[in-house]
């Protein structure tokens, strides 16, 4: 029981790469409610998780010298200053070694020589390794939150496209509208063409009645005239042309008188 | 009774998602706010059935892994913080044999 958490932490970063939703404890930074944001090319995101209330933290809890909890030396702070827990750390290993309780046995000096190396591949390849992994981790997570990115923002597209095609649809209506009015107009102008030639026939019919009586009126007056002059050329004898002829005289003669 | 299931007082409309480091039973004081002489009256207060012992295990179990071990940037301390625990018990349960190993009979 005790040694299958050791192997598990022996594929620690493995081990973090599923994705695990966690309290919220102090370390934990406030749950962050943004929406996604669809980037036309790739930006920094935002930190976006749907509202589930649980949120992993990012940093672990404070130790010092490699694995005691900090809170074990700030509970002693208050008390003895800086330098209590180290003298108690002091005392006690004095205590264990002296009175024997803790035994300088040869296993001791193999504990010993394994801590020696230990420590010195925890502090000189211990942040290379630390920073690599952390680097591998946030490519995997980059990569999976990079691929729902990229499907929230095909579906944003979607809804665009699909918004654009109603107005699209909308503009058809206008077009429909526009093509009848032009119809209408050619209609119009073809009847008032009709009615131009309506209008024309009708009046040159109407002229020509005009004409037609206007030379009838004509040509009456001319014969009238023609047979009253013949008629009155007839009825005039020559008696009376020699009455008319001296009364025409006279009539000269008292003019002439006159003036 | 069965192994694996949520705490009776657990609900999930009032509580929201489970939280297996949070003790959902009745609110008490804190254990590192008690005075001294309140401690017998707080242990008698706890409920001692088996499965709240092993409810109590599983939540320090928990918060031990929250803390050290699932955050995104741990470091090497879980793995000491074994290390020395493991090396101290067995040292614990192999004290018997280990006192035949003393280099000096008197201290």
């Amino acid at each position: 029981m005790i040694f299958s958490p050791i192997l598990k932490l022996g594929y620690l970063k493995q081990y973090l790469k599923q994705p695990f939703v966690l309290t919220c404890t102090k370390i934990c930074p406030p749950i962050s409610t943004t929406k996604p944001v669809c980037p036309g090319s790739s930006g920094k995101p935002p930190s976006s998780t749907p509202s589930l209330g649980l949120k992993r933290a990012v940093k672990p809890g404070k130790v010092r010298m490699g694995f005691i909890p900090d809170e074990w030396f700030l509970f002693f702070y208050s008390k003895t200053g800086v330098t209590g827990p180290y003298v108690f750390g002091l005392v006690l290993t004095n205590y264990l070694f002296s009175k024997e309780i803790y035994v300088m046995e040869h296993e001791y000096y193999v504990g010993l020589s394994i801590f020696t190396m230990l420590y010195y591949a925890s502090t000189r390849l211990g942040p290379g390794l630390g920073r690599s992994l952390d680097k591998s981790i946030d490519e995997h997570v980059e990569t999976l939150e990079k691929a729902r990115r990229d499907e929230a923002c095909v579906y944003e597209n979607a809804i665009k496209d699909a918004k654009d095609a109603q107005w699209r649809a909308e503009g058809q209506k206008l077009l429909m509208d526009a093509k009848k009015e032009n119809i209408a107009m050619q209609l119009e102008a073809i009847y008032r063409e009709r009615f131009m030639q309506v209008f024309h026939a009708v009046k040159g019919r109407l002229d020509y009645q005009v004409k037609l009586q206007r030379s009838m009126n004509r040509i009456h007056q001319k014969w009238m005239i023609n047979w009253i002059l013949q008629n009155v050329k007839k009825s005039i004898t020559p008696d009376f042309e020699k009455a008319v002829l001296n009364k025409a005289i006279q009539d000269i003669a008292a003019i002439s008188s006159k003036t | 009774m069965a192994f694996g299931d949520y705490p009776k007082e657990y609900n999930p409309a009032v509580h929201g998602p489970y939280d297996p480091a949070r003790y959902y039973g009745k609110p008490d004081t804190p254990f590192g706010q008690l005075k001294l002489n309140e401690i017998g009256s707080w242990f008698g207060r706890r409920s001692k059935t088996p499965s709240a012992f092993m409810g109590a295990c599983s939540r320090v179990w928990w918060r031990w892994q929250h803390k050290y071990v699932q955050p995104k940037k741990v470091g090497i301390a879980p793995f000491f913080q074994l290390l020395v625990g493991s090396m101290t018990f067995f040292y614990a349960i192999n004290y018997g044999k280990m006192k035949h190993h003393r280099n000096y009979k008197y201290h």
